[in-house]
Protein backbone atom coordinates (compact mmCIF):
# COMPACT_ATOMS: atom_id res chain seq x y z
CA UNK A 1 0.00 0.00 0.00
CA UNK A 2 2.96 2.12 1.01
CA UNK A 3 4.27 1.68 -2.56
CA UNK A 4 1.40 4.13 -3.89
CA UNK A 5 1.82 6.67 -1.68
CA UNK A 6 3.78 8.94 -3.87
CA UNK A 7 1.04 8.46 -6.84
CA UNK A 8 -2.08 8.73 -4.22
CA UNK A 9 -0.49 12.65 -3.01
CA UNK A 10 0.23 13.24 -6.94
CA UNK A 11 -3.19 12.73 -7.69
CA UNK A 12 -4.51 14.51 -5.11
CA UNK A 13 -2.41 17.84 -5.79
CA UNK A 14 -3.26 17.53 -9.36
CA UNK A 15 -7.13 17.26 -8.23
CA UNK A 16 -7.22 20.13 -5.77
CA UNK A 17 -5.32 22.48 -8.39
CA UNK A 18 -7.69 21.39 -11.27
CA UNK A 19 -10.90 22.06 -8.84
CA UNK A 20 -8.93 25.79 -8.03
CA UNK A 21 -8.62 26.45 -11.49
CA UNK A 22 -12.28 25.59 -12.78
CA UNK A 23 -13.22 27.74 -9.75
CA UNK A 24 -11.15 30.96 -10.88
CA UNK A 25 -12.07 30.32 -14.47
CA UNK A 26 -15.85 30.46 -13.22
CA UNK A 27 -14.88 33.69 -11.20
CA UNK A 28 -12.96 35.39 -14.23
CA UNK A 29 -15.26 34.42 -17.10
CA UNK A 30 -18.56 36.79 -17.27
CA UNK A 31 -21.70 34.55 -17.47
CA UNK A 32 -22.71 35.47 -20.70
CA UNK A 33 -19.31 35.45 -22.34
CA UNK A 34 -19.08 32.56 -25.81
CA UNK A 35 -23.14 32.41 -25.48
CA UNK A 36 -22.46 33.96 -29.52
CA UNK A 37 -18.96 33.75 -30.11
CA UNK A 38 -15.62 35.07 -28.11
CA UNK A 39 -17.25 38.01 -26.43
CA UNK A 40 -19.62 38.65 -23.72
CA UNK A 41 -23.05 38.15 -25.27
CA UNK A 42 -24.89 40.36 -22.68
CA UNK A 43 -23.04 43.74 -24.10
CA UNK A 44 -24.97 42.73 -27.40
CA UNK A 45 -28.17 44.08 -25.80
CA UNK A 46 -26.93 46.32 -24.00
CA UNK A 47 -25.56 48.39 -26.89
CA UNK A 48 -29.30 47.56 -28.01
CA UNK A 49 -30.89 49.07 -25.22
CA UNK A 50 -29.06 52.53 -25.65
CA UNK A 51 -31.94 55.24 -26.40
CA UNK A 52 -31.55 56.88 -29.91
CA UNK A 53 -30.37 60.52 -29.44
CA UNK A 54 -30.97 62.60 -32.74
CA UNK A 55 -34.22 62.70 -34.17
CA UNK A 56 -34.56 61.48 -37.86
CA UNK A 57 -37.13 63.05 -39.99
CA UNK A 58 -39.96 60.47 -39.49
CA UNK A 59 -40.08 61.44 -35.52
CA UNK A 60 -40.07 65.00 -36.57
CA UNK A 61 -43.48 64.49 -38.63
CA UNK A 62 -45.10 62.76 -35.69
CA UNK A 63 -45.94 65.64 -34.28
CA UNK A 64 -44.88 68.73 -37.08
CA UNK A 65 -47.18 67.53 -39.32
CA UNK A 66 -47.93 71.55 -40.45
CA UNK A 67 -44.32 72.13 -40.50
CA UNK A 68 -43.29 69.71 -42.60
CA UNK A 69 -45.82 70.44 -45.10
CA UNK A 70 -44.68 73.91 -45.20
CA UNK A 71 -40.87 72.12 -45.45
CA UNK A 72 -39.91 72.70 -49.45
CA UNK A 73 -37.93 74.86 -51.51
CA UNK A 74 -34.09 74.12 -51.89
CA UNK A 75 -34.10 72.48 -48.06
CA UNK A 76 -36.41 70.49 -48.81
CA UNK A 77 -34.19 67.28 -48.80
CA UNK A 78 -32.49 68.95 -45.80
CA UNK A 79 -32.60 66.89 -42.61
CA UNK A 80 -34.64 69.24 -39.91
CA UNK A 81 -31.67 68.19 -37.53
CA UNK A 82 -29.23 69.65 -39.50
CA UNK A 83 -30.82 73.61 -38.43
CA UNK A 84 -32.83 72.72 -35.24
CA UNK A 85 -30.12 71.37 -33.20
CA UNK A 86 -32.59 70.31 -30.66
CA UNK A 87 -32.20 69.10 -27.08
CA UNK A 88 -31.75 65.85 -26.40
CA UNK A 89 -35.06 65.54 -23.97
CA UNK A 90 -36.82 67.26 -27.08
CA UNK A 91 -35.80 64.99 -29.73
CA UNK A 92 -36.70 61.19 -28.34
CA UNK A 93 -37.29 59.37 -31.54
CA UNK A 94 -39.26 56.48 -31.25
CA UNK A 95 -41.78 58.62 -28.64
CA UNK A 96 -43.19 60.76 -31.13
CA UNK A 97 -46.68 61.05 -28.85
CA UNK A 98 -44.51 61.23 -25.33
CA UNK A 99 -43.82 65.37 -25.99
CA UNK A 100 -47.35 66.01 -26.70
CA UNK A 101 -48.34 63.79 -23.99
CA UNK A 102 -46.03 65.96 -21.35
CA UNK A 103 -47.10 68.85 -22.52
CA UNK A 104 -50.89 67.62 -22.54
CA UNK A 105 -50.04 66.63 -18.70
CA UNK A 106 -48.37 69.80 -17.53
CA UNK A 107 -51.08 71.82 -18.97
CA UNK A 108 -54.18 70.24 -17.96
CA UNK A 109 -52.52 69.82 -14.21
CA UNK A 110 -51.74 73.75 -14.46
CA UNK A 111 -55.52 74.24 -14.86
CA UNK A 112 -56.75 71.70 -12.83
CA UNK A 113 -54.82 73.34 -10.01
CA UNK A 114 -55.97 76.72 -10.61
CA UNK A 115 -59.75 75.27 -10.91
CA UNK A 116 -59.19 73.90 -7.10
CA UNK A 117 -57.33 77.49 -6.14
CA UNK A 118 -60.90 78.81 -7.06
CA UNK A 119 -62.43 76.45 -5.62
CA UNK A 120 -61.06 77.04 -2.65
CA UNK A 121 -61.87 80.61 -2.22
CA UNK A 122 -65.31 79.98 -2.81
CA UNK A 123 -65.30 77.05 -0.32
CA UNK A 124 -64.60 79.50 2.82
CA UNK A 125 -67.49 81.59 1.69
CA UNK A 126 -69.78 78.79 1.49
CA UNK A 127 -71.07 77.71 -1.94
CA UNK A 128 -73.43 75.71 -3.55
CA UNK A 129 -72.93 73.79 -6.77
CA UNK A 130 -73.83 76.61 -9.36
CA UNK A 131 -71.06 78.47 -8.54
CA UNK A 132 -68.74 75.13 -9.71
CA UNK A 133 -70.71 75.82 -12.80
CA UNK A 134 -69.98 79.07 -13.02
CA UNK A 135 -66.74 78.69 -12.39
CA UNK A 136 -66.71 76.04 -14.93
CA UNK A 137 -68.64 78.61 -17.73
CA UNK A 138 -66.46 81.22 -16.81
CA UNK A 139 -63.16 78.75 -17.97
CA UNK A 140 -64.81 78.29 -21.14
CA UNK A 141 -64.85 81.72 -22.05
CA UNK A 142 -61.45 81.94 -20.98
CA UNK A 143 -59.76 79.00 -22.81
CA UNK A 144 -61.81 78.36 -25.54
CA UNK A 145 -63.34 74.64 -25.83
CA UNK A 146 -62.02 74.23 -22.07
CA UNK A 147 -64.81 72.17 -20.15
CA UNK A 148 -64.26 71.31 -16.20
CA UNK A 149 -66.64 69.07 -13.81
CA UNK A 150 -66.19 68.46 -10.35
CA UNK A 151 -66.83 64.67 -9.20
CA UNK A 152 -67.39 64.57 -5.73
CA UNK A 153 -65.36 61.89 -3.78
CA UNK A 154 -66.59 59.14 -0.71
CA UNK A 155 -65.88 61.06 2.37
CA UNK A 156 -67.73 64.54 1.05
CA UNK A 157 -70.93 62.33 0.18
CA UNK A 158 -70.61 61.09 3.69
CA UNK A 159 -71.08 64.95 5.03
CA UNK A 160 -72.95 66.80 1.93
CA UNK A 161 -74.92 63.80 0.60
CA UNK A 162 -74.76 63.13 -3.28
CA UNK A 163 -74.63 65.97 -5.67
CA UNK A 164 -78.17 66.60 -8.13
CA UNK A 165 -78.48 63.62 -10.40
CA UNK A 166 -77.76 65.75 -13.76
CA UNK A 167 -74.24 66.35 -12.23
CA UNK A 168 -73.14 62.93 -11.10
CA UNK A 169 -70.62 61.22 -13.27
CA UNK A 170 -72.10 58.73 -15.46
CA UNK A 171 -72.09 55.14 -13.42
CA UNK A 172 -70.23 52.73 -16.09
CA UNK A 173 -67.16 55.79 -15.88
CA UNK A 174 -64.12 53.38 -15.49
CA UNK A 175 -61.46 56.24 -15.04
CA UNK A 176 -63.37 58.81 -12.82
CA UNK A 177 -64.04 55.30 -10.26
CA UNK A 178 -60.47 54.82 -10.37
CA UNK A 179 -59.58 58.34 -9.87
CA UNK A 180 -62.10 58.15 -6.61
CA UNK A 181 -60.98 55.07 -5.54
CA UNK A 182 -57.36 54.82 -6.27
CA UNK A 183 -56.48 58.91 -6.37
CA UNK A 184 -54.40 58.38 -9.65
CA UNK A 185 -54.10 61.49 -11.84
CA UNK A 186 -55.13 60.02 -15.78
CA UNK A 187 -54.94 61.70 -19.14
CA UNK A 188 -56.45 60.24 -22.06
CA UNK A 189 -57.02 61.04 -25.92
CA UNK A 190 -60.81 60.48 -26.33
CA UNK A 191 -63.55 60.85 -29.27
CA UNK A 192 -63.49 60.57 -32.88
CA UNK A 193 -60.48 61.47 -35.72
CA UNK A 194 -60.50 65.25 -35.81
CA UNK A 195 -62.39 65.73 -32.94
CA UNK A 196 -60.45 64.69 -30.20
CA UNK A 197 -60.69 65.92 -26.71
CA UNK A 198 -58.01 65.69 -24.22
CA UNK A 199 -59.52 64.09 -20.67
CA UNK A 200 -57.44 65.07 -17.70
CA UNK A 201 -58.73 63.81 -14.18
CA UNK A 202 -57.16 65.46 -11.34
CA UNK A 203 -57.86 63.86 -7.90
CA UNK A 204 -58.10 65.78 -4.73
CA UNK A 205 -56.41 64.60 -2.37
CA UNK A 206 -57.47 65.04 1.59
CA UNK A 207 -54.71 67.17 3.49
CA UNK A 208 -54.67 67.97 7.15
CA UNK A 209 -55.71 71.69 6.28
CA UNK A 210 -58.96 70.61 4.44
CA UNK A 211 -60.15 68.42 7.73
CA UNK A 212 -61.08 71.60 9.36
CA UNK A 213 -64.56 71.62 7.39
CA UNK A 214 -64.23 68.13 5.68
CA UNK A 215 -64.68 66.79 9.19
CA UNK A 216 -65.30 63.42 7.92
CA UNK A 217 -62.95 62.95 5.49
CA UNK A 218 -59.70 61.25 6.54
CA UNK A 219 -56.04 62.32 5.36
CA UNK A 220 -54.92 60.31 2.43
CA UNK A 221 -59.00 60.29 0.95
CA UNK A 222 -59.85 61.51 -2.34
CA UNK A 223 -62.75 64.13 -1.63
CA UNK A 224 -63.46 64.73 -5.41
CA UNK A 225 -61.71 64.68 -8.56
CA UNK A 226 -61.70 67.50 -10.87
CA UNK A 227 -61.96 66.64 -14.91
CA UNK A 228 -61.00 68.75 -17.46
CA UNK A 229 -61.58 68.50 -21.03
CA UNK A 230 -59.89 70.11 -23.84
CA UNK A 231 -59.81 69.83 -27.54
CA UNK A 232 -56.81 68.59 -28.70
CA UNK A 233 -56.44 70.32 -32.20
CA UNK A 234 -56.32 73.01 -29.21
CA UNK A 235 -53.79 71.67 -27.14
CA UNK A 236 -51.55 71.04 -30.37
CA UNK A 237 -51.66 74.77 -31.30
CA UNK A 238 -50.87 75.70 -27.82
CA UNK A 239 -47.92 73.42 -27.74
CA UNK A 240 -46.77 74.92 -31.12
CA UNK A 241 -47.02 78.46 -29.63
CA UNK A 242 -44.74 77.58 -26.69
CA UNK A 243 -42.14 76.39 -29.38
CA UNK A 244 -42.38 79.70 -30.99
CA UNK A 245 -38.89 80.07 -29.48
CA UNK A 246 -37.57 77.01 -31.73
CA UNK A 247 -34.50 76.35 -30.10
CA UNK A 248 -33.07 76.65 -33.64
CA UNK A 249 -29.18 77.81 -33.86
CA UNK A 250 -29.89 81.30 -33.55
CA UNK A 251 -26.71 82.45 -35.31
CA UNK A 252 -25.62 82.70 -39.00
CA UNK A 253 -22.97 80.16 -38.22
CA UNK A 254 -25.76 78.04 -38.81
CA UNK A 255 -26.43 78.62 -42.13
CA UNK A 256 -22.76 79.13 -42.53
CA UNK A 257 -21.81 75.83 -41.79
CA UNK A 258 -23.22 74.73 -45.30
CA UNK A 259 -22.84 77.77 -46.73
CA UNK A 260 -19.92 78.49 -45.70
CA UNK A 261 -18.04 80.75 -48.38
CA UNK A 262 -19.76 83.43 -47.82
CA UNK A 263 -17.36 85.41 -46.75
CA UNK A 264 -14.86 84.23 -49.13
CA UNK A 265 -16.67 84.30 -52.17
CA UNK A 266 -18.11 87.90 -52.79
CA UNK A 267 -19.15 87.63 -56.17
CA UNK A 268 -21.66 85.13 -54.73
CA UNK A 269 -23.27 87.85 -52.90
CA UNK A 270 -22.43 91.69 -54.43
CA UNK A 271 -25.04 93.05 -52.13
CA UNK A 272 -22.82 91.71 -49.01
CA UNK A 273 -19.49 93.63 -49.22
CA UNK A 274 -18.47 92.68 -45.44
CA UNK A 275 -20.69 90.26 -43.74
CA UNK A 276 -19.78 91.66 -40.35
CA UNK A 277 -20.89 95.74 -41.60
CA UNK A 278 -23.99 93.90 -43.50
CA UNK A 279 -24.84 92.43 -40.23
CA UNK A 280 -24.35 95.54 -37.82
CA UNK A 281 -25.80 98.01 -40.09
CA UNK A 282 -28.95 95.55 -40.99
CA UNK A 283 -30.84 94.83 -43.94
CA UNK A 284 -33.54 95.62 -46.06
CA UNK A 285 -37.08 93.91 -43.65
CA UNK A 286 -39.37 92.78 -46.03
CA UNK A 287 -40.71 90.78 -43.49
CA UNK A 288 -42.49 92.49 -41.34
CA UNK A 289 -42.11 92.25 -37.89
CA UNK A 290 -40.58 88.91 -38.54
CA UNK A 291 -37.40 88.79 -35.92
CA UNK A 292 -36.13 85.13 -36.04
CA UNK A 293 -32.69 86.36 -34.76
CA UNK A 294 -30.77 84.51 -37.78
CA UNK A 295 -29.19 87.03 -39.67
CA UNK A 296 -29.41 85.01 -42.78
CA UNK A 297 -33.43 84.35 -42.85
CA UNK A 298 -34.11 87.79 -42.67
CA UNK A 299 -33.70 87.70 -46.72
CA UNK A 300 -33.61 84.01 -47.43
CA UNK A 301 -36.60 82.59 -46.45
CA UNK A 302 -36.24 78.96 -44.96
CA UNK A 303 -39.80 77.67 -44.26
CA UNK A 304 -39.91 79.24 -40.97
CA UNK A 305 -41.55 82.43 -42.22
CA UNK A 306 -44.33 81.17 -43.10
CA UNK A 307 -45.33 78.97 -40.21
CA UNK A 308 -45.21 82.48 -38.13
CA UNK A 309 -47.59 83.75 -40.81
CA UNK A 310 -49.88 81.17 -40.23
CA UNK A 311 -49.96 81.42 -36.64
CA UNK A 312 -50.93 84.86 -36.83
CA UNK A 313 -53.70 84.31 -38.47
CA UNK A 314 -54.90 81.61 -36.60
CA UNK B 1 -7.10 28.55 20.52
CA UNK B 2 -6.88 24.82 19.15
CA UNK B 3 -7.18 25.96 15.71
CA UNK B 4 -4.16 28.25 15.65
CA UNK B 5 -1.64 27.17 13.65
CA UNK B 6 1.52 25.74 15.25
CA UNK B 7 4.09 26.37 12.64
CA UNK B 8 4.55 27.56 9.07
CA UNK B 9 3.75 24.28 7.34
CA UNK B 10 0.02 24.07 8.91
CA UNK B 11 -0.29 27.79 8.46
CA UNK B 12 0.23 27.43 4.70
CA UNK B 13 -2.32 24.49 4.77
CA UNK B 14 -4.74 26.53 6.01
CA UNK B 15 -4.79 29.50 4.15
CA UNK B 16 -4.71 27.35 1.09
CA UNK B 17 -7.73 25.56 2.50
CA UNK B 18 -9.61 28.78 3.06
CA UNK B 19 -8.47 30.30 -0.21
CA UNK B 20 -9.94 26.99 -2.51
CA UNK B 21 -13.22 27.45 -0.28
CA UNK B 22 -14.07 31.04 -0.75
CA UNK B 23 -13.19 30.66 -4.52
CA UNK B 24 -16.25 28.12 -4.53
CA UNK B 25 -18.30 30.57 -2.59
CA UNK B 26 -17.87 33.25 -5.24
CA UNK B 27 -19.25 30.58 -7.43
CA UNK B 28 -22.97 30.30 -5.79
CA UNK B 29 -24.74 32.84 -8.50
CA UNK B 30 -26.04 35.68 -6.33
CA UNK B 31 -29.38 37.27 -6.79
CA UNK B 32 -28.01 40.54 -7.70
CA UNK B 33 -25.78 39.06 -11.15
CA UNK B 34 -29.34 37.26 -12.03
CA UNK B 35 -30.98 40.59 -11.60
CA UNK B 36 -28.83 42.30 -13.80
CA UNK B 37 -28.80 39.88 -17.06
CA UNK B 38 -32.86 39.85 -17.27
CA UNK B 39 -33.45 43.56 -16.71
CA UNK B 40 -33.01 44.35 -20.33
CA UNK B 41 -35.55 44.37 -22.10
CA UNK B 42 -36.16 40.72 -23.46
CA UNK B 43 -37.35 41.32 -26.84
CA UNK B 44 -33.78 43.05 -27.62
CA UNK B 45 -32.94 39.21 -26.51
CA UNK B 46 -33.04 37.55 -30.07
CA UNK B 47 -30.86 39.38 -32.73
CA UNK B 48 -31.95 38.80 -35.67
CA UNK B 49 -28.33 39.20 -36.85
CA UNK B 50 -28.06 36.73 -39.52
CA UNK B 51 -30.46 38.35 -42.16
CA UNK B 52 -28.38 41.51 -42.41
CA UNK B 53 -24.91 42.60 -43.27
CA UNK B 54 -24.27 46.84 -43.15
CA UNK B 55 -22.73 48.65 -45.83
CA UNK B 56 -21.61 52.23 -45.87
CA UNK B 57 -21.09 53.99 -48.90
CA UNK B 58 -19.52 57.57 -48.79
CA UNK B 59 -19.96 59.73 -51.98
CA UNK B 60 -17.06 62.40 -52.26
CA UNK B 61 -18.49 64.35 -54.79
CA UNK B 62 -21.02 65.61 -52.44
CA UNK B 63 -19.27 65.77 -49.19
CA UNK B 64 -19.29 69.81 -48.56
CA UNK B 65 -17.94 69.82 -45.52
CA UNK B 66 -20.48 71.27 -42.98
CA UNK B 67 -19.34 68.95 -40.64
CA UNK B 68 -23.35 68.48 -39.16
CA UNK B 69 -22.21 64.25 -39.35
CA UNK B 70 -19.50 65.30 -36.60
CA UNK B 71 -21.45 67.22 -34.58
CA UNK B 72 -24.00 64.42 -34.98
CA UNK B 73 -22.03 62.08 -33.21
CA UNK B 74 -20.41 63.67 -30.51
CA UNK B 75 -24.06 64.46 -29.38
CA UNK B 76 -25.48 60.55 -30.49
CA UNK B 77 -22.46 58.94 -28.35
CA UNK B 78 -21.78 61.56 -26.12
CA UNK B 79 -18.08 60.98 -27.45
CA UNK B 80 -15.26 63.17 -25.48
CA UNK B 81 -14.57 66.20 -27.10
CA UNK B 82 -11.26 65.77 -27.62
CA UNK B 83 -11.97 62.49 -29.97
CA UNK B 84 -13.94 61.98 -32.42
CA UNK B 85 -15.89 58.52 -34.12
CA UNK B 86 -16.01 59.96 -37.57
CA UNK B 87 -14.08 62.90 -38.51
CA UNK B 88 -13.71 65.01 -41.74
CA UNK B 89 -10.94 65.46 -43.93
CA UNK B 90 -10.13 68.42 -46.40
CA UNK B 91 -7.45 67.84 -49.05
CA UNK B 92 -6.13 70.69 -51.28
CA UNK B 93 -3.86 69.46 -53.64
CA UNK B 94 -1.52 72.27 -56.17
CA UNK B 95 -0.58 72.02 -59.65
CA UNK B 96 2.84 70.42 -58.22
CA UNK B 97 1.18 67.61 -56.89
CA UNK B 98 1.64 68.54 -52.88
CA UNK B 99 -1.10 67.51 -50.94
CA UNK B 100 -2.27 69.25 -47.81
CA UNK B 101 -4.54 67.89 -45.55
CA UNK B 102 -5.96 69.64 -42.60
CA UNK B 103 -9.20 68.86 -40.34
CA UNK B 104 -9.52 71.92 -37.81
CA UNK B 105 -10.98 70.02 -34.52
CA UNK B 106 -12.24 67.09 -36.53
CA UNK B 107 -14.19 69.65 -38.83
CA UNK B 108 -16.91 70.08 -36.05
CA UNK B 109 -16.72 73.74 -36.34
CA UNK B 110 -16.45 73.69 -40.65
CA UNK B 111 -13.69 74.97 -42.38
CA UNK B 112 -12.32 78.23 -43.19
CA UNK B 113 -9.27 79.83 -45.20
CA UNK B 114 -7.16 78.19 -47.35
CA UNK B 115 -4.32 76.05 -45.44
CA UNK B 116 -2.80 74.70 -49.00
CA UNK B 117 0.27 77.09 -50.52
CA UNK B 118 0.18 77.68 -54.25
CA UNK B 119 -2.78 77.16 -56.71
CA UNK B 120 -5.17 74.44 -55.60
CA UNK B 121 -6.15 72.44 -58.62
CA UNK B 122 -8.43 69.82 -56.70
CA UNK B 123 -9.93 70.35 -52.85
CA UNK B 124 -12.23 67.87 -51.61
CA UNK B 125 -13.37 66.88 -48.24
CA UNK B 126 -13.08 62.70 -47.17
CA UNK B 127 -15.58 62.13 -44.65
CA UNK B 128 -13.43 59.28 -41.96
CA UNK B 129 -14.76 56.79 -39.81
CA UNK B 130 -14.73 52.99 -38.38
CA UNK B 131 -14.51 51.20 -41.99
CA UNK B 132 -16.08 48.24 -40.35
CA UNK B 133 -13.63 45.64 -42.18
CA UNK B 134 -14.37 42.33 -42.54
CA UNK B 135 -10.95 40.90 -42.23
CA UNK B 136 -10.26 42.98 -38.73
CA UNK B 137 -6.75 44.01 -37.12
CA UNK B 138 -8.37 45.55 -34.22
CA UNK B 139 -10.37 42.55 -32.80
CA UNK B 140 -7.71 39.98 -33.79
CA UNK B 141 -5.24 41.73 -31.37
CA UNK B 142 -7.65 41.87 -28.00
CA UNK B 143 -6.63 40.19 -25.37
CA UNK B 144 -9.56 40.20 -23.49
CA UNK B 145 -11.97 39.69 -26.26
CA UNK B 146 -13.66 42.95 -25.88
CA UNK B 147 -13.46 43.81 -28.95
CA UNK B 148 -15.61 41.70 -31.14
CA UNK B 149 -17.77 41.87 -34.73
CA UNK B 150 -21.25 40.91 -34.84
CA UNK B 151 -22.48 39.02 -37.59
CA UNK B 152 -23.99 42.18 -39.32
CA UNK B 153 -20.53 43.01 -39.91
CA UNK B 154 -20.37 45.55 -36.89
CA UNK B 155 -17.16 45.86 -34.73
CA UNK B 156 -18.00 46.71 -31.21
CA UNK B 157 -16.15 47.00 -27.81
CA UNK B 158 -17.29 46.16 -25.20
CA UNK B 159 -16.14 48.76 -22.08
CA UNK B 160 -16.83 46.84 -18.82
CA UNK B 161 -14.51 43.92 -20.47
CA UNK B 162 -11.79 46.59 -22.13
CA UNK B 163 -8.42 47.10 -20.13
CA UNK B 164 -7.23 49.91 -22.13
CA UNK B 165 -4.50 48.37 -22.97
CA UNK B 166 -4.71 50.21 -26.58
CA UNK B 167 -3.29 47.20 -28.65
CA UNK B 168 -6.18 47.71 -31.06
CA UNK B 169 -5.84 51.23 -31.70
CA UNK B 170 -2.34 51.00 -32.69
CA UNK B 171 -3.47 47.89 -34.70
CA UNK B 172 -6.07 49.99 -36.12
CA UNK B 173 -4.85 51.48 -39.61
CA UNK B 174 -7.42 53.80 -40.31
CA UNK B 175 -6.48 55.93 -36.99
CA UNK B 176 -10.05 55.42 -35.92
CA UNK B 177 -9.79 54.34 -32.53
CA UNK B 178 -8.51 56.06 -29.43
CA UNK B 179 -8.28 55.26 -25.68
CA UNK B 180 -11.26 57.45 -23.98
CA UNK B 181 -10.11 59.43 -21.31
CA UNK B 182 -12.82 59.32 -18.88
CA UNK B 183 -13.36 55.83 -19.09
CA UNK B 184 -9.81 54.66 -20.36
CA UNK B 185 -11.00 52.13 -22.44
CA UNK B 186 -11.20 51.75 -26.27
CA UNK B 187 -13.96 53.46 -28.31
CA UNK B 188 -14.80 53.65 -31.49
CA UNK B 189 -17.76 54.03 -34.35
CA UNK B 190 -20.47 51.49 -33.51
CA UNK B 191 -22.56 52.60 -36.74
CA UNK B 192 -25.14 53.85 -34.58
CA UNK B 193 -25.36 50.20 -33.57
CA UNK B 194 -28.70 51.09 -31.24
CA UNK B 195 -30.16 52.91 -34.04
CA UNK B 196 -29.51 50.36 -37.04
CA UNK B 197 -30.96 47.76 -34.87
CA UNK B 198 -34.18 49.47 -34.13
CA UNK B 199 -34.27 50.85 -38.21
CA UNK B 200 -33.16 53.92 -37.94
CA UNK B 201 -30.12 55.24 -39.77
CA UNK B 202 -26.61 55.95 -37.73
CA UNK B 203 -27.16 59.70 -36.52
CA UNK B 204 -24.12 60.92 -39.22
CA UNK B 205 -26.15 59.60 -42.13
CA UNK B 206 -29.00 61.28 -40.54
CA UNK B 207 -28.64 64.26 -40.46
CA UNK B 208 -26.33 64.26 -43.77
CA UNK B 209 -28.09 67.60 -45.97
CA UNK B 210 -26.84 65.93 -49.44
CA UNK B 211 -26.68 62.56 -49.16
CA UNK B 212 -22.80 61.59 -49.28
CA UNK B 213 -23.05 59.59 -46.08
CA UNK B 214 -25.42 56.67 -47.18
CA UNK B 215 -26.28 53.14 -45.32
CA UNK B 216 -28.11 50.13 -45.77
CA UNK B 217 -27.99 46.34 -45.40
CA UNK B 218 -26.57 44.36 -48.13
CA UNK B 219 -28.69 41.28 -47.59
CA UNK B 220 -31.94 43.51 -47.90
CA UNK B 221 -32.71 43.63 -51.91
CA UNK B 222 -34.59 46.55 -51.96
CA UNK B 223 -32.03 48.34 -50.08
CA UNK B 224 -30.84 51.41 -52.18
CA UNK B 225 -26.84 50.54 -50.74
CA UNK B 226 -27.05 47.48 -52.67
CA UNK B 227 -27.43 49.23 -56.16
CA UNK B 228 -24.50 51.79 -54.49
CA UNK B 229 -22.02 49.08 -53.41
CA UNK B 230 -22.31 46.06 -56.70
CA UNK B 231 -22.74 49.04 -59.62
CA UNK B 232 -21.11 52.07 -58.85
CA UNK B 233 -17.16 52.36 -59.28
CA UNK B 234 -16.11 52.08 -55.60
CA UNK B 235 -12.67 52.25 -53.53
CA UNK B 236 -11.80 51.25 -49.73
CA UNK B 237 -9.23 53.14 -47.88
CA UNK B 238 -5.65 51.27 -48.20
CA UNK B 239 -6.82 47.98 -49.88
CA UNK B 240 -3.73 46.74 -50.10
CA UNK B 241 -3.85 46.01 -46.43
CA UNK B 242 -6.84 43.49 -47.07
CA UNK B 243 -8.39 44.17 -44.54
CA UNK B 244 -11.70 44.50 -46.42
CA UNK B 245 -13.81 46.99 -45.54
CA UNK B 246 -17.27 47.63 -45.51
CA UNK B 247 -16.82 51.59 -45.84
CA UNK B 248 -17.15 52.37 -49.44
CA UNK B 249 -15.80 55.55 -51.15
CA UNK B 250 -17.59 56.72 -54.62
CA UNK B 251 -15.29 59.60 -56.38
CA UNK B 252 -12.16 58.39 -54.59
CA UNK B 253 -9.03 60.39 -55.51
CA UNK B 254 -5.44 58.84 -55.97
CA UNK B 255 -4.32 61.70 -53.47
CA UNK B 256 -6.50 59.83 -50.50
CA UNK B 257 -4.36 58.28 -47.51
Amino acid sequence: MNSYQHLTRAFVIIAVLALCGVALRGNLVPDTFGKWGAYRASHIDEERARLPLISDDDSCLNCHETEWNMAGGKHANVPCMDCHFLDGEHARPLQGDQSLNEFALRESRKNSEMVFKNLLAVMNQGWNQDDIERLSQMLSQNEWGMRVRVHRGEPVIRQFGEASPKRRAPKGDEDIRKALSLGEESLKIEGEKDAEVVRYLYPLKVEEACLACHTKARVGEVNGVIEVLYPLARMKLKMYQKLADMPIDRSREACQMCHRYLNSRPEKHPQVKDFDEHIQKGWKTNMGPVDLGAPCLRCHKAHIPSIVKRRDNA
Amino acid sequence: MPDTPKNRREFLKACATAGAVGLWVTLIPRPADAQRVHQIDPSLKTPDWMNHYYAYVIDLRKCIGCGNCVRACKRENKVDERFFRTWVERYQITDDEHVTVDSPNGGHDGFTGNVAQGKVTRAFFVPKMCNHCRNTPCTQVCPVHASYQTPEGVILVDKKRCIGCAYCVQACPYGSRFIDPRTHTADKCTWCYHRITKGLLPACVTVCPTKTRRFGDLKDENDAIRELVYNELTNVLKPDLNTEPFCFYIGFDRAIR
